[in-house]
């Protein structure tokens, strides 16, 4: 106890210094703005600004990208509610239900719920990152290869459960999601797979693409079909803050996202990917009447957004406890200290108490910065709904195109956001859902790595995945989850034909 | 709608035609122009070579007074950045970083006929590491276990036909064992499993593992070249322990587009080498898992032919299909 209260107290000496403070606020401003555009992820920004952090100090750099991190975390929210286009698997989520709340004029209720979740989820994610970041590592090192799998496992059920309409057609969506992701080189023989022979297909399709394609896109084109939804979100703008009501009904959601949220996110393996859909999922079960699931319910915005939150930050303790990058963007931290001179890896704990303090003191800052920056901002993003539409759909298409490019500078990723966006819209039009969908798709590709390498590894014996405890647990989960959310559509059947 | 006439196109396009070769012209005389240099690596941001890469482009923006632009376009097994700069202009002002070897089925001929070479900034071994939960202390008692149970075996590697792969292919063939290969998509999980023991066995580079094995998270077995890596003098070489020419390197090295004007390679060449050759570089490139080299344009050409051959010989031998 003693220990953490020295390294909170020379964290926050490192990361209460005026340059620091100021390039945390920079760098979550930056990361806020290039979150909004659709597209333009954290790991090209990040990119595209190490050289100029290549004269600060190692802390100071850290600092100002992982407010990088953050911010565009919480940008890509605003688009995902403003527009309906998730340019990350984390605002996925947020989009459901948040653009709904949107349409309904409650845009700024929605930003405003999110911005406060997240930096309550912040500050409950530091501090569990700081008391029980070093012994949580064990955590990390029980998932193996059959353990995310049946983590996956767990994260498919969540979406049938995240559909609204028909369960056969979210199983549907699912595999396709699934195959889809499953485009590339097998990882394990280097075969093609439905590449059709082109260079540009070997690493796969990335989720951007589909994301901004189905989502985006798709709306777009739905707006312009019929004028009257499009005005409807134009002309109520409403209240920016959240009404005392709105955050009863809210903070349960919070608290449970928060909890969720920081728990998947210690996983090395990108298991914050499954956060805000695990939190949707309980949001959903949890509540009376879940039926407003899908029409703007505040719930669906709170939770899952503090579960992302949360999850983001707790996937910093693999990265600092162990110098193990979890994702995309972690990997790049990793760069950043590596040009700095800074080895990352366990040692960086004992050897630069500095930084490793210096960092978690300012993800609590970060995400005070997050809030000054946002809460205002809110306004000027809501006002932005006010643009008519015909003004206003041209500029969503050409920063998605601008943002798309910028993510592999290959023009025929934006010829497939056109590609994607056509289907989306087909898929609207039949009544399929498309969150199922990228939801097989963001876990298909994780599920079947980890499930070859386990069998790989047991040498073809499925009975690993039930020998190991945490593994059995999680399949056992994933089948009483299944039944309570395929039940009451049986047993809702099974009525119609009694009162028949 | 903007609106140009076809004869205003044309115009325009001769323009800058004109200005392509003017440029070109002027590239062996003053080069650099008041031109930034845009140097590609076909890795995401975050690696080693990632790392040393913009570590030299720091510098060697400085020592010749022009900016040096790093783009990560990953994607291909890097043929997406290699094949760009095999079509770039040759006028100096793409270069690649190459991290060797490259072993991939379906080479684009343009990308090798369009490269030439321009220094070979290191080169270095790969490790044979495991979980410490195994009682296994060396490699003479790890190939005993691995006979007697093959089944409880088996090595990570950053993926299929990556040099890990084939080196841990190699080792299985020389050493008369059958552990399975389980891929994975890069270092980081890999690494994560190999401490905890998932899988048993890790073939990978210094650079992500040192401190791993510092830490005694991990065991090190062996390393893949003739010499020792010099920051782990302890651990023996392959060569050493029974497998008589055991060398297999990983490498990282600068290519240019080729017909770049000779003086303009020779000066980039120079340069990198200088920059490779400061002692604060020499450490950082040995941090990543390398031993600095710094080579002439020549020197590395003909290390990069017989590199290739020696690849490609093993990848037949072992019958391995590449990607």
């Amino acid at each position: 106890m003693a220990d953490l209260f020295s390294g909170l107290t020379l964290g926050f000496s490192v990361a209460l210094t005026l340059q620091n403070i100021g390039l945390a606020f920079l760098g979550c401003l930056v990361g806020t703005l290039i979150g909004v555009l659709p597209g333009v992820g954290p790991v090209a920004t990040i990119a595209m600004l190490l050289p100029l952090t290549f004269s600060l100090d190692p802390a100071s750099a850290l600092i100002m990208l992982a407010g990088i991190y953050y911010g565009a975390q919480y940008g890509g929210s605003t688009t995902a509610i403003l527009v309906n286009m998730p340019g990350e698997a984390s605002s996925l989520v947020t989009a459901l239900d948040g653009h709904q709340m949107a349409r309904q004029g409650r845009a700024g209720v929605a930003l405003g719920i999110a911005a406060i979740g997240s930096f309550f989820a912040g500050t409950v994610a530091t501090f569990f990152i700081a008391i029980l970041g070093t012994p949580l590592t064990k955590l990390a090192l029980l998932f193996g290869p059959a353990e995310y799998f049946s983590l996956m496992v767990v994260g498919l059920v969540f979406a049938v459960v995240l559909a609204r309409g028909s369960v056969l057609k979210a199983v549907a969506m699912i595999v396709v999601g699934i195959l889809l992701s499953t485009v590339g080189l097998d990882l394990e023989t280097g075969q093609e797979r439905m590449t059709f022979g082109s260079q540009l297909l070997l690493d796969g399709i990335e989720f951007t693409v589909i994301g901004v394609g189905i989502f985006g896109i798709a709306e777009i084109l739905r707006n312009l079909e019929a004028v009257e939804t499009r005005d409807t979100v134009r002309q109520a703008i409403g209240r920016l803050i959240p009404s005392r009501s709105e955050f009863k009904q809210a903070y349960p959601s919070v608290i449970r996202g928060t909890f969720l949220g920081s728990v998947l996110g210690i996983l090395p393996g990108n298991g914050a990917v499954l956060a805000p859909f695990a939190s949707y999922t309980l949001e959903k079960k949890l509540a009376k009447n879940s039926s407003r699931f899908g029409h703007g319910a505040i719930e669906g915005v709170a939770g899952p957004e503090s579960a992302n939150n949360a999850g983001a930050q707790t996937s910093f303790i693999p990265l600092l406890t162990l110098g193990i990058p979890p994702n995309a963007v972690m990997a790049l931290m990793v760069g950043a200290m590596t040009i700095h001179g800074i080895v990352p890896g366990p040692q960086v704990m004992t050897r630069n108490p500095d930084l490793f303090w210096g960092m978690i003191a300012s993800m609590w800052v970060g995400n005070l910065m997050l809030l000054v920056i946002n809460l205002p901002l809110i306004g000027a993003w809501v006002r932005l709904l006010k643009v008519p539409y015909r003004i206003m759909f041209p500029a969503i298409l050409m920063f998605s195109c601008i943002g798309i490019y910028s993510i592999n500078s290959l023009s025929t990723d934006v010829l497939f956001i056109g590609f994607f966006g056509i289907i989306g819209y087909m898929l609207l039009k039949l009544d399929f859902e498309p969150a199922p969908m990228l939801l097989g798709f963001v876990l298909g590709r994780l599920m079947e790595e980890n499930l070859r390498r386990a069998l790989v590894i047991s040498r073809g014996s499925l009975e690993t995945f039930m020998e190991r405890p945490v593994s059995a647990a999680l399949l056992v989960a994933a089948l009483i989850l299944l039944v309570l959310a395929v039940l009451p559509s049986i047993r809702k059947g099974r009525d119609k034909v009694f009162t028949e | 709608m903007l609106k140009l006439s076809r004869r205003e196109l044309l115009a325009g396009a001769i323009a800058t035609g004109a200005l392509a070769i003017n440029n070109r012209a002027l590239a062996g005389a003053e080069w650099p122009q008041a031109m930034m240099i845009k140097w590609l690596i076909g890795l995401p941001p975050g690696g080693g070579a990632d790392a040393i890469t913009r570590a030299i482009a720091d510098r060697l923006s400085k020592s010749i007074g022009q900016s040096v632009v790093i783009e990560n376009r990953a994607g291909a097994n890097q043929t997406l950045a290699t094949h760009a700069v095999a079509q770039a202009e040759p006028d100096g002002y793409s270069l690649v970083t190459f991290a060797g070897p490259t072993l991939y089925s379906r080479p684009v001929s343009e990308i090798d006929k369009g490269l030439e070479a321009v220094s070979l900034i290191g080169r270095g071994p790969m490790i044979l590491a495991g979980t410490t939960k195994r009682p296994t202390p060396d490699l003479k008692s790890l190939i005993q276990a691995a006979k007697d149970d093959p089944s409880a075996w088996s090595f990570a590697s950053p993926g299929h036909a990556t040099a890990p792969h084939i080196v841990g292919e190699l080792f299985n063939k020389r050493a008369g064992t059958k552990i399975n290969h389980v891929a994975y998509r890069g270092g980081g999980q890999s690494i994560n499993d190999a401490i905890a023991g998932h899988v048993p066995l890790i073939i990978i580079g210094p650079g992500p593992s040192k401190p791993h094995i510092d830490a005694g998270l991990l065991r090190p077995y062996a390393v893949t070249t003739k010499t020792r890596y010099s920051l782990l003098p302890d651990v023996p070489t392959f060569d050493e322990l029974g497998f008589p020419d055991f060398d297999l390197a990983q490498w990282n090295g600068v290519k240019i587009r080729s017909g770049t004007d000779r003086k303009i390679v020779d000066r980039l060449s120079l340069e990198i080498n200088r920059i490779v050759q400061t002692p604060e570089m020499k450490d950082f490139i040995l941090n990543q898992g390398l031993h600095p080299v710094g080579s002439t344009p020549e020197e590395f050409a003909a290390f990069y032919r017989a590199d290739k051959s020696k690849w490609s010989e093993i990848v037949r031998e072992l019958g391995i299909t590449l990607s």
